[in-house]
């Protein structure tokens, strides 16, 4: 309506004044304001628009598709905007996508037609939510807008990416028989030799005791291993980011490299754990805490990729871990066995204090993220970070924590068999 | 945006030069113009500053008859321009402001030309006729501002 209001005092101002001057020319100027309200007045059309809009999940491209259907008479141009969420923005415009806050489209529009559109957004891990579009129909000249919101609530996820982990040798304070029936002492997937057993077709060749085999004319003999006992588990995701390694867009790419194999491993972790047949509960730290409660099974497992997919990386805020320094009963159940992924802090130290002395088995995995910072300084900038970090870790070493170091550039599988496997082995042998 | 900005000037700049050799007034007119580069405030800041000056021409000439071709086209051509520039949206693409640009130069121009047609028809009103006339005129102003609002 400010537009309009322009045009009226103009009108006014010319009318006034010609009239007062009795100047011909002043009178002829302040018509022309007249003929732009009365245009506008003509070809104003009632509105009636039927919007919607799909969001659609593909393995690299959300994309959000939009219907306009027009009930009522032919429109000259409609309007179409709706904001993208700030992170899916941000992830847009790093990737150098034009005009990747929102989504804008015009287009003229004729009766009873429907209009489609698409548009397409870089996936990224993460849980957005979409919710208001606004929608503007001008009239013939574009003097009046009728401008309306629409509120259609969508929301899309992605999860992190779960890779295939073997089993986790857990070391285990407690161990309890899964509905009823003690495991010690079956056969079943784990570490400790068991005895030998025919070979089936649907075992691993690999498996096959050659040397056993040789001794029989028509039998293959293949390792049976020890089941392991269920325990209680509890996995704390950190996805806190703190002061170091901010600065260039290089490094904020990296981190936010380093935040999603985190949760991957989180949840890679989570599968492999909840496959064994551990009960597993989750902890999650970032912008804020997220608990799933310990539950066994394949639902547990969805429940804990919901959680990891909404984790979201700290801007500053502390988040207050009072509870699960000195209460962590409250999280996990007494005596389970915690594996907390974190690039550790100093402030750290007093909660993992905390978790051993409530009787806890921790097992502690740091993230390295310094491989993944590529550009013209990278070798320096991963020096200076081992450094900072050195002096952080020793701490924790000097406590009698063990702490199992991930180069992220690393492979999961490179990993697990490299370092995951040798140092639960480790544990698991030392009281 | 350019072209649009440059056909807009051409005829302006043409009448102005072909009136007022001395150059005084293609400054006003260009001073009119380049708002297309500004915020919508500073535009509408020149324009107004412009039309003074058109009014301090039109009082100033000969009987408000002198100029008048020269003073009402680049008046025309100031408010479509001002009003692009005011109902630019973000959505906008270069289409649907061609569009919108179009629309607004018929309708100026459509209107140029019917009073340009009773200026130079000379229309000798006697008092009752003026006095109808400029009541329509108020009327019409009054039931545009109806309908715009009622909508």
């Amino acid at each position: 309506m400010e537009q309009t209001k322009s045009l009226q005092l103009l009108f006014v101002i010319f009318f006034v004044m010609g009239l007062v001057t009795t100047n011909v020319t002043l009178v002829a100027m302040s018509l022309f304001p007249l003929a732009y309200l009365l245009a506008a007045a003509a070809t104003q059309r009632p509105v009636k628009l039927k919007v919607s809009r799909d969001v659609a999940t593909s393995e690299s491209h959300f994309t959000l598709s939009y219907q306009v259907e027009n009930l009522a008479s032919s429109l000259q141009l409609i309007y179409l905007k709706e904001a993208i969420p700030e992170a899916l923005a941000l992830n847009e415009q790093a990737l150098n996508q034009a005009n990747g806050t929102s989504v804008t489209m015009a287009a003229p529009l004729t009766q009873k037609r429907v209009f489609n559109h698409q548009h397409e957004l870089v996936a990224k891990r993460g849980h957005f939510e979409f919710s208001d579009m606004e929608i503007s129909v001008a009239d013939f000249i574009g003097q009046v807008y009728h401008r309306e919101n629409a509120r259609d609530v969508q929301t899309v996820s992605k999860a992190p990416v779960a890779k295939h982990m073997g089993s986790i040798p857990l070391k285990s304070n407690k161990t309890f028989g899964f509905n009823g029936v003690v495991a010690a002492g079956k056969a079943g997937t784990g570490e400790a030799f068991f005895g030998l057993t025919q070979y089936q077709d649907q075992m691993s060749s690999r498996g096959i005791n050659w040397r056993a085999s040789a001794k029989h004319e028509e039998l293959l003999l293949a390792n049976e291993f020890e089941q392991d006992s269920n325990m209680n588990v509890g996995l704390i995701v950190d996805g806190r980011q703190h002061g170091h390694l901010h600065g260039s867009s290089e490094l904020a790419k990296a981190l936010a490299t380093c935040l999603d194999n985190t949760l991957s491993l989180g949840l890679t972790m989570a599968k492999s754990l909840l496959n064994s047949g551990h009960r597993l509960g989750l902890l999650t730290l970032g912008q804020k805490m997220d608990y799933v409660y310990p539950n066994f099974g394949r639902r547990q497992l969805l429940k804990i990729e919901q959680a990891l997919t909404k984790v979201e990386p700290s801007t500053g805020s502390e988040i207050n871990l009072w509870a699960l320094e000195h209460k962590p009963t409250m999280y996990f159940p007494n005596k389970a066995n915690i594996v907390f992924i974190s690039q550790l802090q100093p402030s750290d130290l007093p909660l993992l204090k905390g978790l051993k002395r409530a009787g806890y088995c921790i097992t502690v995995i740091v993230p390295d993220p310094s491989g993944l910072v590529t550009g013209e300084h990278h070798e320096q900038i991963k020096a200076l970070y081992h450094l900072a970090r050195q002096n952080i870790l020793d701490k924790f070493r000097q406590q009698g924590f063990y702490l199992i170091n991930w180069q992220m550039e690393q492979s999961f599988n490179a990993f697990y068999h490299q370092k995951l496997l040798p140092a639960l082995r480790l544990q698991r042998k030392m009281k | 945006m350019i072209y649009a900005f440059l056909l807009q000037l051409l005829p302006v700049l043409g009448i102005g030069v072909m009136y007022y050799p001395t150059g005084t007034m293609v400054l006003v007119i260009v001073c009119l113009f380049p708002f297309y580069r500004f915020h919508k405030n500073i535009s509408a800041t020149i324009f107004y500053l412009s039309n003074v000056a058109l009014c301090l021409i039109a009082i100033n000439s000969a009987g408000g008859q002198g100029d008048f071709y020269f003073i009402v086209t680049a008046f025309a051509a100031g408010l479509a321009g001002w009003q692009l520039r005011q109902q630019q949206l973000e959505q906008d693409t270069p289409a649907s402001l061609k569009q919108k640009f179009k629309q607004l130069m018929l309708l100026s121009t459509v209107l140029l030309l019917v009073t340009s047609l009773l200026n130079s028809l000379q229309l000798g009103l006697n008092m009752v006729w003026a006095v109808l006339l400029v009541s329509m005129v108020f009327c019409l102003f009054i039931f545009a501002i109806q309908c715009v609002r009622d909508k």
